[in-house]
């Protein structure tokens, strides 16, 4: 257990106050938020489009999260000298994991937000979201299946991520084969995440798209087991 | 008798269309101070990087005594590699520390890596390496001769037995170099109650590796060649070879 505190803190320390990463995805986010706003007005505001939005930058946004923690591991060779001291891969596959999660999530609390502010106002507007006639559940419920689509996805992303990350560690075009390796992979994941946080805004309820919700822990479970049995081989080979 | 720490048996590595490591076997004992030798792209740091961990051998085996080859269908810290790194420091050109983190923090972190991490013995080896000053700024503000100092920072905290030098001097100032030199002439520190039980040390200033080493190895084109003492090969005789 102290190993492994020890290894979170220190990933917990480099995403919130080692690198700027925090302020450049807020920036990318919202810079990307308003101008697919502005190019939507909003009249032509719908749901698919605005959730799209949504989902298109979060992945973007994790896949910086990915690189940044990738990086700092490349830039000196960090992470050979703590494999070196005995650590096991598993340990450190479990740490990064985990800190790409908690980033990962608050990055996507932060976007909803500001998500909601430029885009919520036309959505729940009567009529014009296009969904807001049949209302079955309260904002409370959207919010806390919002938040369980996000989180999920953080969760499948951060073990894509770390494992096609450690793939890519030692190749020289090691940034280009993340995103080669990884949005093919995690594709499937943001589909159904992004289609569950649509029914979602909806309104729909919980019941509604839970088929998505099953892809998503299916694609965290199939990962994190793959990262906890393979990191040692891919970092080794 | 001492104890043998590790066995090598045909290491090999390539890369690409290079063979850097042809063919090298031997062992590593308690109270081996080697050092070794050989012209620019022999394969000395190779051969190093392949003994510490850092690379896999692409054939060959790697044997820590009373415990199982290295080599397996999924590599992976195994008790006597993981014995044996828990008790090894390497020194190299790579700093491997986090560019992001301050001194401080890089050395905490890997003292709490080994064991409970003590803020004083921290403070410590900062004021020893003379890093006590900068002790909060990142790393990579640092210059080369720093993150050396830095790395003996991180080796006199983590007190290891066996030490695996890949020249360790490159960028270190005069009083860098007396800090060094003082730790491998008197093979640790006293004071902190820290011996060190053998190294293998790779510097390209000979009259220095002789001096500091007692065993010779030495690699050519790749093949690590019988292992020598100093009365088998004389400082001129390896002059003249390494000329």
């Amino acid at each position: 257990m102290r190993i492994f505190r020890t290894l979170l803190a220190k990933e917990l320390r480099l995403y919130f106050f080692g690198t700027s990463f925090y302020m450049v995805s807020s920036i990318l986010s919202i810079g990307l938020f308003l101008l697919f706003r502005f190019t939507y007005p909003s009249e032509q505001i719908n749901m698919e489009i605005a959730v799209s939005v949504l989902w298109a930058v979060h992945t973007i946004s994790s896949l910086f999260s990915l690189i940044a923690s990738q990086e700092w591991e490349w830039e000196a060779n960090a992470l050979r000298a703590v494999k070196l001291s005995g650590v096991e891969g598993y340990v450190v596959f479990l740490t990064k994991s985990l800190a790409s999660i908690i980033s990962m999530f608050l990055l996507w609390i932060l976007e909803f937000l500001v998500w909601m502010v430029l885009y919520g106002g036309d959505l729940f507007k009567p009529g014009v979201g296009g969904y807001a006639q049949d209302l079955t559940a309260p904002l409370v419920v959207m919010a806390a299946q919002v938040l369980v689509a996000g989180l999920l996805a953080s969760i499948g992303i951060a073990f894509i991520g770390q494992v096609t990350s450690v793939l890519a560690l030692h190749s020289r075009f090691r940034h280009v084969l993340m995103f080669i390796v990884f949005f093919p992979i995690s594709i499937p994941l943001v589909i159904a995440a992004s289609s569950y946080t649509r029914l979602a805004v909806a309104l729909k309820g919980w019941s509604a798209g839970l088929n998505f919700l099953s892809l998503e822990a299916a694609f965290c479970l199939f990962f994190s087991a793959a990262g906890v049995i393979l990191y040692d081989y891919l970092w080794e080979e | 008798m001492s104890v043998t720490l590790l066995q090598f048996e045909n290491l090999k590595k390539q890369f690409g269309y290079h063979r850097a490591v042809k063919s090298a076997s031997g062992e590593i004992r308690e109270n081996d101070y080697i050092s070794l030798y050989g012209v620019n792209g022999a394969g000395k740091s190779t051969l190093l990087y392949l003994l510490s961990g850092v690379y896999k051998p692409d054939a060959g085996k790697i044997t820590y005594p009373g415990h199982g080859p290295s080599t397996g269908p999924i590599p992976g810290p195994i008790p006597g590699k993981k014995q044996f790194c828990a008790d090894m420091q390497l020194m190299s050109h790579q700093s491997m520390f986090y560019a992001r983190l301050s001194a401080r923090d890089n050395l905490a972190f890997f003292q709490k890596l080994y064991g409970e991490v003590n803020a004083d013995e921290v403070l410590f080896a900062l004021e020893l390496t003379g890093l006590l000053e900068a002790r909060n700024k990142f790393i990579d503000g640092f210059s080369r001769g720093m993150i050396q100092r830095l790395m003996i920072a991180r080796m006199v905290l983590a007190k290891p037995g066996f030490v695996f030098f890949d020249e360790p001097f490159t960028g270190l100032d005069i009083r860098g170099q007396k800090l060094l030199l003082s730790i491998m002439k008197k093979r640790g520190i006293v004071d902190l109650k820290w011996k060190i039980k053998g190294f293998i040390f790779v510097d390209h200033d000979i009259e220095r590796a002789y001096e500091l080493g007692e065993a010779i190895w030495y690699i050519q084109n790749g093949e690590l060649q019988e292992p020598m003492t100093k009365k088998d090969m004389p400082l001129s005789q390896l002059r003249e070879l390494l000329g």
